[in-house]
């Protein structure tokens, strides 16, 4: 990859990481530490990084060094139970979009990241598996509980307003 | 055995032959309702096979209660208890996922079709879609860039350095050190040169007369003077030569000598001045020489150095690996030039003079 080539994956791409990571951890310094740090692996790390797969690499790259960040804050136990939860559910939404990122945030970490890889960048199960490290059939059933506690929420938000 | 049975037992009714047919078909259950009524018949007609009847009951085997204790393992899950959703749930999020096959799209419309719950729940789930939040910008993006290559006077001299030093070394890469080598196989003008003009002080062995500038020839001794004249130095390389020696060259004045220049090793005459017939009356005038004084652009070890420079630059700015690598002796000649890339590297050494 040449150096225009990284420039254009910075103007490109930055948005979509910082975008991705600040969703997972409700932190701007942390979430621009951790694009800050993705980029620069990928400049160091440039010459054996091909163009057309620098989206994957810049997401496999971030999403791995803010699990890092987490494990060692201990800010948010990884963890796939959503057994026990109890919502609070809000009646001052403005839009269904708002809705769904508030129920985004009470989801599990790892059904957070893989929905948000899904929506937000329209990654397939495979993708996702590649850059959380999983199997494609964990993704799925990720993808399919998130969905599911999803639906409900905004459910019984539409029964509120 | 068993087909030959039921010919037997087909072609003739039950009698006291063929009697076991029937009661192994009656304890199967295999038996006509017609020749169930025909054994009964039978056995009322021979009362003594009747204690034979009742005891081919007792030769069947009734099956244990046995069962398979891990059944469980055995059933395959479908998709949504593998989820762990109902059915409906993993059909709306196959649907909303773009993941569903035609059966099972036929089985979610027919279902919202006739239910309107299941309507309802499919609508919920393709709400569940999230979008970009846009106003989300990385806001130190400047920071990220990496500067490509800005061209300035010194810079784009150095890397031009470096190219053409680079290009001249790959090409010839001893031409700047064996000099006596390079000026005899070199026909091309260097890059500067500058032509000089001097006066000419044709001195004759025999008949010098000095600070006189004419010579004076005897009759005997005829020459032709042409343009060109092989001259050599005072190291005895050709410095010039005739191109279109005379024929006569035989009666040329061996005794002529031209004053060569007091010049340095990288001079070389061009010519002489227009040819001068010489007729054994007259006087040869040879009122001017030509020459070329050649001087190299620049200093060997500066050039190198530019281009160890050009290198540098070109290395920092694009981030290629290449470096140019000299090793220079003592008193500041270049001993070793290594030249390494990503893909090559090439090395020489030269031989200390």
């Amino acid at each position: 990859m040449t150096v225009n080539e990284y420039n254009k994956s910075a103007e490109k791409y930055s948005d979509h990481i910082y975008r991705f990571i600040l969703k997972n951890i409700k932190n701007e310094n942390t979430a621009k530490d951790i694009v800050q740090d993705s980029f620069e692996k990928l400049w160091i790390n440039r010459k054996s990084v091909y163009f057309a797969k620098v989206k994957s690499y810049l997401f496999t790259t971030a999403y791995r060094t803010m699990i890092d960040i987490i494990r060692k804050q201990k800010r948010i136990i990884l963890t796939d139970d959503n057994a026990g939860f109890e919502a609070e559910y809000e009646s001052t939404y403005s839009d269904l979009q708002e809705v769904l990122h508030k129920a985004l945030e009470r989801l599990p970490e790892i059904q957070r990241s893989v929905v948000l890889l899904r929506d937000y960048e329209g990654y397939s199960y495979k993708e996702i598996a590649d850059i959380t490290n999983l199997n494609e059939s964990q993704v799925k059933v990720y993808i399919y509980r998130a969905r599911v506690f999803l639906k409900n929420y905004i459910g019984k938000v539409e029964n509120i307003i | 055995m068993k087909i030959l049975f039921e010919k037997l037992k087909n072609l003739t009714a039950i009698n006291r032959h063929n009697y076991e047919v029937f009661f192994l078909d009656y304890l199967d259950g295999s038996l006509s309702e017609k020749d169930k009524k025909e054994l009964k018949v039978f056995l009322q007609r021979n009362p003594d096979l009747q204690d034979e009847f009742e005891g081919i009951g007792e030769i069947k085997l009734q099956p244990e209660q046995i069962f398979y204790e891990n059944k469980q393992e055995l059933i395959k899950k479908t998709q949504a208890q593998y989820f762990e959703i109902t059915e409906l749930e993993y059909l709306c999020i196959a649907e909303t996922e773009n993941d569903i096959n035609y059966e099972e799209k036929q089985t979610l419309d027919d279902e919202i079709k006739k239910n309107t719950v299941a309507e309802r729940t499919f609508k919920l789930f393709k709400k569940t879609k999230l979008l970009p939040d846009y106003r989300i910008k990385y806001s130190s993006k400047k920071e990220l860039y990496h500067k490509t290559v800005k061209f300035s006077l010194l810079k784009t001299t150095y890397s031009i350095s470096a190219a053409v030093i680079i290009l001249l070394f790959l090409i010839k890469g001893n031409f700047l050190f064996n000099q006596n080598s390079y000026f005899k196989e070199q026909k091309s003008t260097f890059a500067e040169s500058k032509t000089y003009r001097e006066k000419a002080k044709p001195i004759f062995s025999d008949d010098e007369v000095k600070g006189n500038k004419k010579a004076i020839i005897s009759k005997k001794n005829k020459a032709l003077f042409t343009h060109n004249q092989t001259i050599k130095n005072s190291n005895n390389n050709v410095l010039a030569f005739d191109d279109n020696e005379s024929q006569n060259i035989k009666n040329f004045h061996y005794g002529i000598k031209i004053p060569i220049p007091k010049m340095k090793n990288e001079t070389l005459i061009s010519n002489i001045s227009k040819s001068i017939p010489i007729s054994v009356s007259s006087t040869p005038v040879i009122s001017a020489v030509n020459y070329q004084k050649k001087e190299p652009l620049l200093d060997k070890n500066k050039m190198w150095r530019y281009a160890e420079k050009g290198v540098k630059i070109w290395k920092k700015l694009t981030g290629d690996d290449i470096e140019l690598r000299n090793v220079y002796t003592d008193d500041g000649n270049i001993e070793e030039i290594n030249f390494i890339a990503s893909n090559f590297q090439f090395r020489k050494t030269y031989a200390k003079k």
